[in-house]
């Protein structure tokens, strides 16, 4: 199956009146193998002056090693590949580590303050032709819809993420807190559509069952309007969504089977 | 013709920051201490909603308890900044700020208080000790999320007031209890936990979990205490 992206992130409305830069990152990686698609979310406080930078870096160490998960000689049964992938949490957090020291060209001595500056969350998919594995540390959102129109979520929600509080790349306990799911096409079927997204999206929200319609909404426009119609209009949505929401940077990628029936010729609703 | 396709999702709306004042209204505070308590809130009205306006990101709803022998709701309904007024308190009685830790934290539940709001505020302004048993109100505060994660102001007025009992509510060691031993520093301070606390809280940036002693919201530097007149002192 093929699969098409569409993603943007966009500065957040709080952002652009205080003359910060967005401090989201996303990318996404396409070949025969496999999709990989990835969003992060640098912190942005003082303590944590580089987030932009980290968030940039986490997506780009999140491409390269689950690039190199699914062209790897693992195995060709399911035990194999899961045993493979415990190791992923440990991989992401040291290629990122090494990323940041490349960064901070030796600017910052002390390695923990150093990892602090480019604090940042990141959540990403890995798309095979047998699996989707799926991967997040901190806030954010990832959530999955199935043919049926169910949104699920594959990986645990962190109920003690509250208050702008999040797990991150820059803690030394790091690899503890990377939430990682391998789910088998031929135990569950492949989804409709996968949707990773920074936390100033879902802030946005009224409640999570309008967060949620969102995820529906998207997947019925691209069946109606095509991808690239959706896309092109998707930064002014996020725009329109931080200044009347959260007010934070917005960023928001999905991944979902490339459609090839003739697209529907139906009158445009209005706003 | 446009082709204007709607926004997906349902609807949006900014982020709901709760902010309460615990003010103290036992006996002691008859007379002046009162008077410039209603004064200093009433005087914070018009820049806490200039602060809350220069931020359309965030929902600033002000609720007030009132403590002496029990404590009760001032405010009682969750009330939009822009509609926000100050009724004159009046004082008598003892100091039960345990029970007014425990009329917050009941308001503090993730059931009351969903994930998306902001980190809520809570300003205590007390001139004495506890009377009854603050330690409980304060473990049923720290109990809930919202309460832990609170943003929390202690303000002491006078010279009686118990400024440890002001620090164990506040629980971040690198923020002081504020001492208002006049009517000018009293303004002063709650002008700024109106405006400078309500501004820091209202667009917080992330904080790694377990990282942060000392609360989710970095709390700005106070003012200074102003020179005491010693016709001035409470």
């Amino acid at each position: 199956m093929n699969w098409q992206i569409i993603g943007d992130s966009v500065r957040g409305a709080s952002h652009k009146r205080n003359d910060k830069p967005n401090q989201d990152a996303w990318a996404f990686s396409q070949n025969d193998t496999c999709t990989v698609l990835a969003v992060a979310d640098g912190h942005g406080s003082s303590k944590h002056t580089h987030s932009e930078i980290g968030a940039q870096l986490a997506v780009q160490a999140a491409l390269d090693l689950l690039n190199d998960f699914a062209h790897a000689d693992t195995g060709d049964n399911s035990r194999q590949i899961k045993q493979a992938a415990d190791y992923l949490p440990s991989q992401l957090v040291q290629a990122w580590r090494l990323a940041v020291d490349v960064a901070d060209n030796g600017e910052t001595e002390n390695a923990k303050d150093r990892y602090s500056l480019y604090g940042t969350t990141l959540l990403a998919v890995l798309i095979s032709a047998d699996y989707a594995l799926y991967l997040q540390i901190g806030d954010g959102d990832l959530l999955v819809l199935t043919a049926d129109g169910q949104t699920q979520s594959p990986l645990p929600k962190n109920t003690h993420l509250i208050a702008n509080e999040t797990y991150s790349l820059c803690e030394e306990k790091a690899v503890y807190h990377v939430e990682l799911n391998l789910q088998f096409f031929d135990h569950i079927p492949q989804p409709a559509l996968i949707f990773l997204a920074t936390d100033g999206y879902a802030n946005s929200f009224t409640d999570s069952s309008d967060f949620q319609q969102a995820v529906q909404d998207f997947q019925q426009q691209i069946a109606t309007h095509g991808a690239d119609k959706i896309q092109s209009c998707l930064a002014d949505w996020l725009n329109e969504t931080s200044e009347q929401g959260s007010g934070d940077d917005v960023t928001v990628a999905m991944v979902l089977p490339t459609v090839v029936e003739n697209l529907v010729d139906v009158p445009l609703s209005e706003v | 013709m446009t082709d204007i396709i709607k926004r997906p999702g349902g609807a949006m709306a900014n982020r709901p920051l709760h902010f309460f004042w615990l003010a103290d209204c036992s006996g002691s505070m008859y007379g002046e201490k009162i008077e410039q308590l209603n004064y200093a809130i009433r005087n914070a009205i018009k820049p806490m909603q200039d602060v809350a306006a220069d931020n359309p990101n965030a929902q600033v709803m002000v609720r007030a308890i009132k403590f002496s022998t029990g404590a009760q709701w001032h405010i009682a309904a969750a009330t939009p900044v822009e509609e926000f007024k100050w009724d004159n308190l009046t004082a008598n009685g003892v100091t039960d700020m345990g029970l007014a830790l425990q009329l917050a934290a009941e308001q503090l539940d993730v059931s009351q208080m969903p994930e998306r709001c902001l980190p809520p505020v809570l300003v205590l302004v007390s001139d004495g000790q506890p009377t009854d048993d603050f330690n409980a109100g304060l473990a049923a505060l720290m109990s809930k999320p919202w309460g832990k994660k609170s943003v929390r102001i202690g303000i002491g007025i006078g010279s009686d007031v118990d400024l440890e009992v002001l620090q164990k509510f506040i629980g971040n060691p690198e923020v002081k209890p504020l001492q208002a031993n006049n009517a000018e520093d009293l303004v002063k301070y709650i002008r700024w936990a109106s405006t400078v606390v309500l501004q820091a809280a209202s667009a917080p940036a992330s904080q790694v979990k377990d990282q942060v002693s000392t609360g989710v919201v970095p709390i700005p530097q106070a003012p200074t205490a102003s020179d005491i007149d010693a016709d001035d002192v409470w």
